[in-house]
This record gives C-alpha cells, structure tokens and sequence, in this order.
C-alpha cells in the first residue's frame, strides 16, 4: 500500500500526457463530482453521476467516486465552505491519514497551509442512497470501458453486456468506432447483442440474437438459451422468428463451443502425452534397453527439478540449502529480465547432468550388481528413492521449493477460445525434441548400435568386443539424463517437492509397459494414448476415476497384447 | 497306407518380424518312427518343434497330432497332456530340486492343482520313479540337487524327465550336445530302444550321433524341407551338400 | 508328512511358549508396577507385528516360493482390514461424535441425504452388521480381487517385473478410489473409533417382542423409568409411533422405538437412585453402578438397566459384544493374532511341502519347463495367489481393532513394498525369515522413529540396499553365508564351493 500514491500519481501524470483533451476534462468531471457530492437533492445527484460516466481514464476520479460508494468520502466545513475530501491509504504511527480534495486531488490544509490529517474513525462519510450506490457503480463499470489495458476494457464489456442493461447501449455505441482491438471490439458488439436481445421490439432483439450466435458468442450463450425457452413458453409474445432466431444462435454457438472443446481436449491430451513421454522416456530406456526397475526414477526426475530451483538461484536472488545439519547460502548473480530467462536454458542443460552423473552413481554403485536379478534391483532402487528423497528433504525443506518460469513460458494466447499455454507448448515440443535426440543417438551413432547389440545379446556383443559394461553405464546415465530434463521440464507445470517423482513414477511404468519393451514408437504411442484417453475420459469421470479407469485399461489391453503395443520379437523365447 | 501319421505338419510358415523362420514347411511323422532332423543353423530346426509344442503358433497351415487333434489351437501343457514330450536344446531341469523331486513332477499323471495338494506318492510311482533313475545312470544321484550336475548328467536328467512321463510322442532337441562319445553312444542306444513303443523325432548335429540312430533323416533349409531319405541318401544328396556340407567345405576353406 | 527340522520345532514351540502363553500372562496377572508387567500398549504393539508376520508369510509364499513378486499385498491385507472394520462401525451403536447410530463419517458426509431408504447407511453396508458375513468377507473380498486380477494378469503370462508394476498400479488405483469420500468407506480418514466387536449391547429392533405393548406402557408412565424415556423421546416420534401402531406397521414402530431407545441409552447413565428406586438391582449391577462408567461400559449398563426395568418387554442378551479397547479384549486380539500367525505358518509349511510346493519353487525356477511338463502354471500361480491375499486380508482383519484405525494410506504402494523388504531383511524362501523380518524391521521402525524419526528414511532406504547386495538371502541365510566367506577365506580348503552370493542361473530355454 505504500507505494500506492506515488504510483497513481505516476499513472495520472501517464493519463494527462496520453491524453489531449486531459487536464481540462479531468478537472471538469472532479468538479462535476464535487458538485454532485454536495447536491442537496438527490435524483440531481444521481444524474450528475450519471453524466460522470465519461470521465473514465482519471484513476483519482475513480477513487473518489468508489470511496463514496463504500462510504469513505468525508466532508470538511470551515467557515461555511464545504469541501469533500477522501483520505490517503498511508497513515502514519498515530492511524492518521492526509486528506485529499475532491476537486482537485491536492491536500486539504489549515488556514495556516499545514496539511490536515485525519483518521477514519473519527468523521463521518457523506450519506448515500442505495439508488445513489447503484449508480455509482454503473458508472464505475463504464470507466473501466476507458481503461488503457484492452483486457480490462474486455472484461468490464463482457459484465456490463450481461446486465442487459439497455441504458449502456449509448455508450456501447459511441466506443465502437474507436475501439482499435480487434478482441474488444468484438467484445463491444457482443455486449450490443446481449443487451439488445433483452429487448420487447422483434426488430431489434432478432437480429441482435442471430448476431450472437455469427460472432460464437459463448459467454452471452445462456442469454439466448433463456431467449429460447421463452419464446418457446410463450410464442404469442416473442413470434416464431424471435425462436428461430435463437435456436439458430444457440446451435451455432454449441457447436463452437463442442469443436472448441474438442481442441481443447485434445490440446490438453496432448500436452499431457508429452509430459508422460518426456518422464517416461529415460525409463523407457533404462527399463525397456536394461531391463532395469528403476523405481528411483521419479527422484532422479526431482533431481532435475531441484536444479532447475538451483540454477535459478544463482541467476537470481540466491539461495539457502542446508547440507548434514549445516545450512549453506549461496549468493545470486541477481540478474533480471532477459538474462535471468536464461536460466533455465542452463538448467535443462544443467539438470542433465546432474541427473545424469545421479545415474551413474546409482548404476556403478548398486545396479551393475543386480543386471541378473530384475526383482532385487527393484527393492534397491526403491531404497535409493526413499533414501533420495528424505535428501531432498533436508536439503530444500519438505515444503515446495518455488521455481519461476521464465518470460517467454509464462502466460499463453487464445485462438477461438481455446487456451494454449506457453509452457505446455514449450513441453510437447521439448518432448519432440528429445524423442529425435534419443532417436538419433540410438540409430545414428556408435554408442547408439553398441547399446542395440547389448540389449539384443548381451553374451555375444560383448564377445565381439562391446565394452558391455561401459555401455551400460553410458545407457543408463543417458537415460537417467533424459529423466533430469524431464524434471527440468516439469517444474515448469508441477510443484517442484520431494515427493515430485512419486507422483509420476506408475503412470510412467504404464507408458513404458504399454508401449512395449524396448521400442521408442511403442513408448512414444503409448504416452499418447494414456494422455489422450485421460483427457478426455476427465471430464465424465473426474480426475481421480478417470484416472483408475485408464488403469483399468491398461491391464485389459495388456490381454489383448501382453508385450505391449509394439513388441521387438525376437526368437529368444524368454524374451 | 496301413500305419497313421502321429504328426502330420502341412503348409505352415511362421514369420518373424519379416523372417520367415518356417516356409510352407510339410512333415509326416509315422507312429514309432525315429526320425533325425538335420540342417545348418537358422534352417528353423527349434522353431519347428516350438510349432509342434504350441510354444508359437504358426501363421499359416495346419499341425495334426494323431487322428484330428489340431497342436495350433492348443497351447503348451493341453500339447504336453496329449503325450508330447520335449527335451530342450539347453537342459533345463530344476536345479533346485533334487534328481527325484525332477522326475516327480514329470511322471504322467493328473496335472490339476488340487490333486497336487493332496495326492501322495505312491509305491508304484517310487518304484517307476528308481526305473527312471537306473535307466538314465542316476540311480546313485536321487537326493542332490539337480543345480549341482554335471553338463551331462542334465542332459541325462532331463531324458529321464521325458521318459517318467511316458510320451506318445518324443521331441529331442540336440541330446548330444556336452556328452562325452560314451555317453553319446548310450543316448543313441536309448532313443533306439525307444522308437517303436513311441515315436521319436531327434534334432542333431553330430553326424556320427546321426549314423548310429537314424532310419530316416530330414533336412531343413531355411524353413522347409530340403530332402528326406536314408542318412546315404541324404549325404550324398546334390543339394544338401551344396547347403549344408557345401557350406561346411567353404567356411574351412 | 510334514516334517519340522528338529531346531526348527523347538525355536517354534519356544516362541509359541513365550509369545502365546508368557506374554499374555504377564499381561494379564504380572502387576502393572512389576517389572515383569507387559503393558496392554506394548502386547498390542507387538499384535501389531505379528499380524504383520501374517503379511510377510503371504508375500513370501509368493516371492520366496513362487517366484511372484507382488506389489500389492498390502491392498489385500486393507481389504481384510476394511471388512472388520466395517464390522465394528456398524456397532458404533450411537457413541461417536455425532451420537447417531450410523458411524461419524457418514453423518459428517451427508449420508442421510444420499441414502434416504436406509437412514444413511450405504445399502452394502448393512449385511455388515452381522459379524459372520464380515468374517466371510474378510476371506471372500481379498480372495475375490485378487482371483480377478490373478486371473487376468496370469493369463496374459504377465510375469517378473512386469506383474510387480502392475500389482502396484493395482493397489495404486484402489488406494485412489478408497480416498474418495463417495467410495463410501470413509474417504482418506478411513474407519476408525471403534467401539465394540462382535456385537453391541444397541436394541435391535427384534429385541423388542410386543412394540405395542411396550409403547402403551411408556405412554402409561406408571413407573419412573417408562415416565423418564417417555419425556426423552422427541415428540415427533411420540406422534410418529402412535401413528405407525394405528396404521398396523408393526415393524416399522419397532424400529423407531429401537432407535430412538438407543438413541436415549447412548446420551448418557440411565441410571438415577430415585429413578431406579423401584428395581430390584443384582450387587454386581450396583458394583459397576458405584464405579461410574463412561462411553462403552456406560452403554452396557445402560442395557442391563434396560433389561432389568422392563423384562417383559426388552429381550435379554447375553453377549453384548466386547469393548474393542478394554485390555482383555486387547489381549485376546494378541493371541488371536499369535494363533493366525502359528496356523499360517503351519498351512505355509504344510502347502510347501506337498507336490505343489515342488510346482511352486518350480515354477518361480523354471516356468516354461513346469509348462512344457503339462502344468498349467496360470493355475497354480492363480491359487497361490489367492491364497496369499487370504492370508493378509486375515492378518488385516487382525491388524484393524489392534490399531484402531484403518484408512487407504494403509494400501499404499510404499507399505506393499515395506512388508516385501521384511521378507528381504528376514530371508525369504523359508518359513521363518519372514517373521523375523517383519517383527524385526517393524522394532526397529518402532525404535527409530522415536529416537531418530528424521533419518529413519535413510535406515529404511539403507536396508533395503543394503540387504539386496550383501545379503541375499536375508538374516536366515547369514549363517550359512558366513560359512561360505570362512572357506574362501581360509587357506587349503576347497574354492569351488557355490559363491557366497548366490546368482541364480538363467534359465534358457532358448537356442
């Protein structure tokens, strides 16, 4: 709150300067309204007000005209001179705030120019009618039509429309020639349509209702439902157009709406696909080439999260950790804006290889002893998990560690009322990326035919000369790279905690089982497939029944084709 | 025709990935035939008995067993209980049971898990059970572990499994293999005594092995059948030494 | 034809000695300032484990014997558990928070709403009132899930790390739908305030032979009793009852009666001196009168007051269930759970020594040779299976009223992969280990989380490595592990006996 005044001060200065016709017109509403606050008769106050309604653009007008609406606007009588005033948000140690005048925003002071200072409690607010209130903020609501941000101006048209409210159409009218953004503009026409729908003259409220359902509107959609089921109850006073009309609009604006949400759906499903594929990815390595159960995987993605949190420490502000009850700081680089966005840049490259050499740990330290015996490297991964994640634990706090997404992945554009968030294109596209890493590191280079030779025959590559055992080392710190990325990745869109990788650790087990063993078409299918059904099986069942019933899926589908959906058939038969 | 086929294998192929392992393969097995299948490596000599055991199914043909029992509609142990028995390529046993405990389990009988709760061993069924034993040389071996054999002795164990379960029909992948000529030769004498009683299908390599126990030899190629015919017939067979012996001569050369 | 290794048989009889008969002796007659007293707390705490024994002999006669490495057990052992539990929910008989006859939760969760017919209750709960079908349902409902997902995965010969997934997406997908309030089970509170086992000393409406008779003579108030539950019962029932017996619904008065007398019971003592003046009162009623009892033991009195006011009307019950938290109650659900643990490990010991324990271990070999010999294996894998979610849900059923509390965190993933590692820890393919194990860890669990609970999860997380790579057949086998290092240690003895370590040969089938 202290740094309220100067900023509005700083907006007014901005406002002035924007605008031409500035000082003259703001001083002339501010007096209108202390004209109005000191009116005597009550219906003249109110149509003082009203004429207000132009006067938008003025932040201290606005302040003014809300504080008397919530009864915070006070009078001060000296020598039978009446000046309204509001008081400042600041108060000082003794809860006393500066007064401001009404006409003109400066400080009310003494006869000697000492500012007077008051305190809330104190004084009594000038009355208000609860017909006065109304009025009041219609014509608030109408300022916001001025403001500067075409968003704002958006969201007020798409309020006011919905009051239906035929006495806004003036002003609807009057900003439609001058209205530059496209949205808005749309907007305005849409808030026309609504109001003009609610209208008793056929000529008006029919084509106002065909208009709705051309622009899709969806927000004025029970409008015209409501339209609909009127005509339909009582056809003598609407007339039969007045229905078609509105069946038409209301078609048209459910199909939008169907389509729309169909995209979405799928938008969604396939943002979720790639999330699955780009944690499950690694796995699918490490499990479906090494035939390793790596139930750590999930904390090896958090390994990629926390450094993530790391490196975004030492771009930015800096940060706290505490290592074997000692708690360190390290201090940020502090950088800002652009530079600061970098960072996650490093970090993707970063939490690969931190991850990476987590893996290489893991698979030198415990893993390499247990490649004959599947069952028992589950239990001791899952051991590393558990020890891992109360690492986390007392490193960062059990508490969410907050990761700022930088610029260029925070917020999102709408095309046809479909969302699309920045992040989550950022994440299907980082999926796809790394799909045609692996794959190129895979098919295109030697490492790629060493670690093919070993998955198909261990015995024999290793006959022929493949260093098997450096080749696993190198799969799985590949493999347990890919899953820091992947943490890297996600807490752009999840909480970034100790308990990250457990809540994504059996969903990326169904994709790998799914797809098959060993086959990146199966792991990529697969991801798709479970993300895509969650979506849309989300919206009928919830969330957590959508959810078991993917589940569910998954074991039944696996009677239909064990080995997954594509399976390396080899003549080996325990393969 | 007076015998009747026990197997009676027509048109099968059996593809994998883009690898016909089996092409329009056909086969005729006569009841208490012994009969030696030969055939360089890949000629799909195992996949052929994995059609027979319903450890795959073939993609197309039919697989006979007897009269009219269709093999593909079955699977692995309904094929077992109609009296085929296998001897893997690799002896697989179970080595943590010991010698006896092996053949148990493999003694022809009521395979339901009820029955096997509460059923007990019999006195006949020891008594088969010690015929098994000295007829595979085992008999000083019933109470150790079959984990602890010898390469051969496996291979002795699991005949000995086939033969406790008293097989209609015996397949035998590679018996040879780990035997010393001994044993080899006892093997052979075996697999001969046999034929007859039941019908014998031998998978080898061992040309000597061959000579001992076949009648009638068939050589695999790629799939399908090259030729069949007495084990002089078969070597001196144009073909066969173009793919098999041929071969042979090349690689040393 | 079972046969128990000799120090074998004495280590068992040993521990049945101690742990059967010592313990609850010392329990129930050692006075509690003794140091030989053992505390109801700490006899329920080791219950608590042996019931958890109970789960790991299930894991083992899955892992160690059959090769299946489930994930899930823990699923069954809930199940087992939320059976009992609704058993004893179903005789909250007014106690709880809300003082109503259904259990807090429901009330809490708007049941009365969703469930208008039955008064709140969800229509499959109500069998539960009867102990016998819970009991039954602690078998049948384990057995049941897991004949279904056995059946399923078995068949598609889902196998190794592959069935491990899959049981724990199972249990995964159960625990999510048990933390769903609409689940009807309690949400992610689960059960828990139990007040009674096996009965409650509640009115059922068949304890009440002539509704009319009685109603008129509460209406009559000749004596002090009738005049007081008279004034107790709302006036809407007062209208509703003598409605009910104009129309002839004799039944549904009953239940009225029934419930609003429970109701009344439940609220508070009964008993008033001038109240009672006219009742000739046993000594025994008057000794438990003068101690005042609160909660469970005021609701008996309450009943037996009932009984002694009004013999014609109300039936007398013998059995009125017992006190879930009353320490002998607490003690008998200790050997009960000592007895499951010894049958099991005798059904264990008896199943592994048949012709299918030699299938089983078989099969956890060599399962295409056990198929090539004519076993269907899905079966046998099938049967033990089902066998082992029996087992844990009745360790379950044991482990609830001990505890007091169920809820679906019980199913987690991680607590299925926990009772895996007792077996681990314990030594698994043999019929002791597990025990060991799962008391053991659990002790320590117990121990640690006390003195050191923040690095408790390294320990665990340590153990689990710890005993995958260095002691792979657990705490059992160490002796025989150290036999095997001593000869590879000491010169001149002979080299080529099996590695210590014991890496089980691949099984090939294959060319």
């Amino acid at each position: 709150m202290r740094c309220v005044r100067p900023l509005f001060l700083a907006c007014l200065f901005l406002m002035t300067s924007l605008r031409a016709a500035g000082p003259v017109t703001v001083s002339t509403f501010r007096s209108a309204l202390a004209e109005a606050i000191l009116s005597e008769d009550a219906d003249s106050q109110i149509e003082l007000v009203k004429k207000l309604a132009d006067g938008g653009g003025d932040p201290f007008l606005e302040q003014a005209l809300s504080a008397w609406r919530q009864g915070s606007l006070f009078l001060h009588e000296t020598n039978e001179i009446r000046t309204p005033f509001l008081l400042d948000a600041q108060t000082d140690l003794d809860g006393l705030a500066l007064a401001l005048r009404i006409v003109d925003g400066e400080l009310l002071k003494d006869s000697i120019g000492k500012p007077l200072k008051f305190s809330a409690a104190d004084l009594t607010p000038v009355d208000t009618s609860s017909k006065l209130r109304k009025a009041l903020k219609t014509t608030l609501d109408l300022f916001s039509l001025g403001n500067l941000n075409p968003k704002i101006r958006r969201d007020a048209l798409i309020k006011l429309g919905q009051e239906q409210n035929s006495e806004y159409l003036p002003f609807f009218n009057s900003r439609l020639p001058g209205e530059s953004d496209g949205e808005v503009r749309r907007a305005l026409e849409e808030a026309v349509a609504v109001t003009q729908i609610a209208s008793e003259d056929p000529r008006v409220r029919d084509p106002a209702a065909l208009r709705l359902g051309q622009l899709r509107s969806i927000t004025s959609l029970q409008f015209v439902k409501k339209l609909e089921k009127d005509a339909l109850a009582t056809p003598a006073q609407f007339g039969k157009n007045t229905l078609t009309a509105a069946r038409t609009a209301v078609q048209q604006i459910e199909t939008y709406i169907s389509i729309g949400n169909l995209f979405g759906t799928a938008f969604r499903g396939v943002s979720l696909s790639a999330v699955l594929l780009v944690a499950a990815l690694g796995l699918a390595i490490t499990f479906g080439l090494m035939n390793i159960i790596n139930m750590a995987h999930g904390e090896i993605m958090a390994v990629g999260a926390y450094t993530t949190f790391v490196v975004q420490g030492i771009f930015g502000g800096g940060l706290l950790f505490s290592l074997f009850g000692k708690t360190f700081s390290v201090k940020g680089m502090g950088l800002t804006g652009g530079l600061f966005d970098c960072y996650f840049i490093v970090a993707l490259a970063a939490s690969f290889v931190t991850a990476g050499l987590v893996g290489l740990a893991l698979e030198r330290g415990i893993l390499r002893f247990l490649y004959k015996r599947p069952l028992e490297s589950l239990l001791a991964t899952w051991g590393v998990s558990l020890i891992l994640q109360q690492a986390f634990r007392h490193t960062f706090g059990s508490a969410n560690v907050q990761v700022n997404a930088p610029s260029f992945l925070s917020g999102s554009f709408v095309v046809k009322d479909v969302l699309f968030a920045y992040n989550r294109l950022f994440i299907i596209g980082f999926a796809v990326f790394v799909v045609f890493l692996t794959w190129l590191l895979l098919s295109k280079t030697s490492l790629g035919l060493q670690i093919r030779a070993v998955m198909q025959n261990r015995a024999m590559a290793s006959c022929i000369g493949v260093r098997t055992d450096r080749v696993n080392m190198m799969t799985f710190a590949f493999g347990s790279g890919l899953a820091g990325m992947a943490g890297a990745c996600l807490s752009q869109i999840a909480n970034v905690g100790p308990s990250l990788g457990q809540s994504y650790i059996i969903d990326c087990f169904m994709v790998v089982v799914l797809g098959g063993i060993g086959n990146l078409v199966g792991t990529v299918s697969a991801a798709a497939g479970v993300g895509v059904t969650d979506q849309i099986l989300q919206p009928w069942l919830g969330a957590v029944l959508g959810k078991i019933t993917v589940l569910g899926a998954i074991i039944l589908f696996l009677q239909w084709r064990p080995n997954g959906l594509f399976v390396t058939r080899n003549r080996s038969l325990d393969g | 025709m007076t015998k009747e086929f026990i197997l009676t294998v027509e048109g099968v192929t059996k593809t994998f990935d883009g690898f016909k392992a089996i092409s329009n393969l056909n086969f005729y097995l006569d009841t208490g035939e012994l009969r030696v299948i030969i055939g360089p490596n890949g000629a799909g000599k195992t996949s052929f008995l994995d059609l027979i055991t319903g450890r795959t199914k073939p993609d197309a043909g039919k697989i006979e067993f007897g009269k009219d029992t269709d093999l593909t509609r079955l699977n692995e142990y309904q094929i077992n209980r109609l009296g085929v028995g296998r001897k893997f390529q690799t002896p697989s046993v179970y080595i943590d049971h010991t010698v006896f405990e092996n053949i148990q389990l493999s003694l022809e009988g009521t395979r339901s898990v009820w029955s096997t709760l509460f059923s007990r061993i019999t006195t006949a069924q020891r008594e088969r059970i010690r015929e098994v034993l000295e007829t595979i040389g085992l008999g000083d071996k019933t109470c150790v572990k079959a984990g602890s054999l010898a390469h051969g002795q496996k291979q002795w164990l699991e005949i000995g499994m086939l033969l406790a379960q008293n097989p209609k029909l015996l397949l035998v992948d590679e018996p040879a293999a780990g035997m010393t000529d001994k044993e080899t030769h006892k093997t052979g004498e075996l697999l001969i005594s046999l034929a007859g009683k039941h019908s014998v299908v031998v998978i080898e390599h061992d040309m000597t092995f061959v000579r001992q126990i076949a009648r009638t030899v068939t050589v695999l190629h790629q799939g399908s059948v090259l030729c069949e015919g007495t084990v002089d017939q078969v070597q001196n067979d144009e073909r066969v030494i173009e793919v098999y012996l041929g071969r042979k001569k090349r690689d040393k050369s | 034809m079972m046969q128990l290794p000799k120090h074998e048989l004495l280590l068992v009889s040993l521990s049945v000695l101690i742990g059967l008969v010592v313990l609850p002796c010392l329990n129930a007659f050692a006075p509690p300032d003794s140091a030989l007293h053992v505390s109801t707390f700490t006899l329920s705490l080791y219950g608590k484990y042996l019931t958890y024994a109970v789960l790991a002999l299930g894991v083992n006669l899955l892992w160690g014997y059959t090769g299946l490495l489930s994930l899930g057990q823990c699923l069954f052992f809930s199940l087992g558990g939320y059976c009992l539990g609704m058993s004893m929910m179903m005789n909250i008989s007014g106690l709880g928070q809300y003082h109503e006859a259904i259990p807090d939760f429901m009330v809490f969760l708007e049941f009365p709403v969703r469930f208008p017919e039955t008064a709140g209750l969800p229509p499959h709960w109500i069998p539960f009132k009867h102990f016998w079908f819970a009991a039954l349902m602690v078998v049948l409902v384990p057995a049941g899930v897991a004949c279904l997902f056995g059946w399923l995965a078995f068949r598609s010969r889902i196998k190794g790390v592959y069935f491990s997934i899959l049981s724990q997406a199972l249990t995964y997908a159960a625990c999510l739908m048990f933390f769903r309030n609409d689940f009807t089970f309690g949400g992610n509170n689960g059960l828990t305030d139990f007040k009674f086992l096996l009965g409650t000393p509640s009115l059922q409406p068949c304890e009440i032979p002539n509704p009319a008779s009685f109603i008129a003579e509460l209406k009559e108030g000749k004596d002090d009793v009738s005049r007081f539950l008279w004034s107790q019962v709302t006036p809407a029932s007062q209208k509703g009852l003598s409605d009910l017996l104009i129309a002839g619904k004799t039944a549904s008065a009953e239940a009225l009666l029934a419930g609003e007398i429970n109701r009344i019971l439940a609220s508070g003592t009964l008993y008033d001196e001038r109240r009672f003046s006219a009742v000739a009162l046993p000594p025994d009623i008057k000794l438990l009168l003068g101690q005042n009892p609160r909660d469970t033991g005021m609701l008996k009195l309450n009943r037996v007051l009932m009984e002694l006011a009004f013999p014609h009307q109300v039936v007398k019950k013998a059995f009125t269930g017992y006190v879930v938290n009353d320490p002998p109650t607490k003690r008998a659900l200790y050997v009960c759970s000592g007895l499951l643990l010894l049958l099991t490990y005798l059904f264990c010991r008896w199943l592994t020594s048949t012709k299918f324990g030699l299938i089983q271990r078989a099969v956890r070999d060599s399962e295409n040779r056990v198929l090539f010999s004519g076993y269907a294996t899905a079966n046998f894998k099938l049967f033990v299976f089902v066998i082992a979610a029996v087992i844990a849900g009745l360790g379950g059923a044991l482990f609830v009223p001990q505890v007091g509390i169920i809820n679906p965190s019980e199913m987690g993933a991680d607590k299925s992969i926990e009772a895996v590692i007792w077996v681990a820890v314990g030594g698994r393919g043999n019929l002791l280990g597990p025990i060991l194990g799962a008391i053991g860890v659990n002790s320590l669990k117990s121990y640690a989380t006390h003195s050191f609970a923040e690095q408790w999860p390294y320990i665990l997380g340590g153990l689990f490595v710890f005993v995958t790579l260095f002691m792979p057949k657990g705490l059992i086998g160490l002796p025989q592990q150290f036999r095997g290092l001593w000869r590879k240690v000491r010169p001149g003895t002979d080299a080529n006996n099996p590695s210590t370590v014991e890496i089980k040969p691949e099984n090939t089938l294959s060319q």
